[in-house]
């Protein structure tokens, strides 16, 4: 049987592209307040203490960072073989290192909280 | 009477007698390396970084494709949020502070477009992804992309509901 690496990247890009679609609007639409001065009660530095603090919180800020940086560096992979950059091998290096490291990132200040 | 294109492809040596001294041809694209040049299967040269603006269908499918750039980014402030939250109050108060920069609004403003132009052509394609039988019939597609439509906006009520906005 021929041995493939898709579903590795698949997988995640599938998950992450849903979860982007059902999460990441919302999440942007909060921040943005933040950003216009409104803070919302639950983006204040206890709340979201205690939010990641817990581990059902700590589960759900990694699911949806990881897998949204996971999914977004293999569409970026594509946008950027779409716009005729064609170093397709380096390009997918660069970026799946760099949501690798991302998402180890999230998990070193996730244990931190 | 035109030339016969001569190319500086590597298999220009095999064509010249091909395409024979004096016979009128229109000038063909350069044939690609391991082809027969042109009498080979028809190569359609497609230009690597200009093929998008050659249908509209193109062009949004090239929109969504730019979408991941501003989601990427966004996940990338994210995680420098995580970052001051773990380093304590102050840090975490002084980010909150650098979201307010006509910069930050900027980008937030592309990132919101971004993710909803996700959002609904992720959903609008869940029925083509995701086709549901049942018995001989198959569920119609709106009703997939709808339910997945109602499963986003009540979600995003409760997130938003939790996190105090209302």
């Amino acid at each position: 049987m021929a041995k493939s690496n898709k579903p590795i990247i698949w997988f995640p890009f599938a998950a992450g592209g849903t979860v982007i679609a059902f999460f990441i609007p919302v999440i942007v639409l909060l921040t943005f307040l933040a950003a216009l001065g409104y803070v919302p009660t639950g983006l204040s530095y206890d709340s979201m203490r205690a939010f990641a603090g817990s581990g059902l919180g700590k589960l759900l800020i990694f699911g949806v960072i990881a897998l949204s940086l996971w999914s977004s560096a293999h569409r970026l992979r594509c946008t950027c073989y779409d716009f005729g950059l064609r170093a397709d091998k380096l390009v997918a290096n660069v970026l799946y290192l760099a949501a690798g490291a991302g998402s180890i990132a999230t998990a070193v200040f996730l244990l931190r909280i | 009477m035109s030339k016969p294109l001569v190319s500086a492809g590597p298999s220009q040596g095999g064509d010249s007698h091909k395409l024979g001294a004096g016979v009128a041809r229109e000038p063909q694209p350069p044939p690609r390396e391991g082809r027969m040049g042109g009498a080979g299967p028809l190569i359609r040269e497609v230009p690597p970084t200009s093929w998008y603006f050659r249908h509209p269908r193109y062009l949004r499918y090239m929109a969504r494709e730019i979408t991941s750039l501003f989601v990427g980014a966004y996940c990338v402030l994210l995680v420098i949020a995580l970052q001051s939250l773990a380093a304590g109050q102050a840090s975490y108060e002084a980010f909150l502070l650098t979201l307010r920069s006509p910069t930050s609004i900027a980008f937030h403003v592309l990132a919101l477009v971004a993710a909803l132009y996700h959002a609904a052509t992720w959903f609008n394609a869940t029925q083509k992804a995701m086709p549901i039988q049942l018995g001989e019939e198959f569920v119609p597609g709106n009703l997939i992309s709808g339910a997945h439509y109602v499963a986003w906006a009540a979600l995003s009520i409760v997130i938003l509901f939790l996190a105090g906005v209302f």
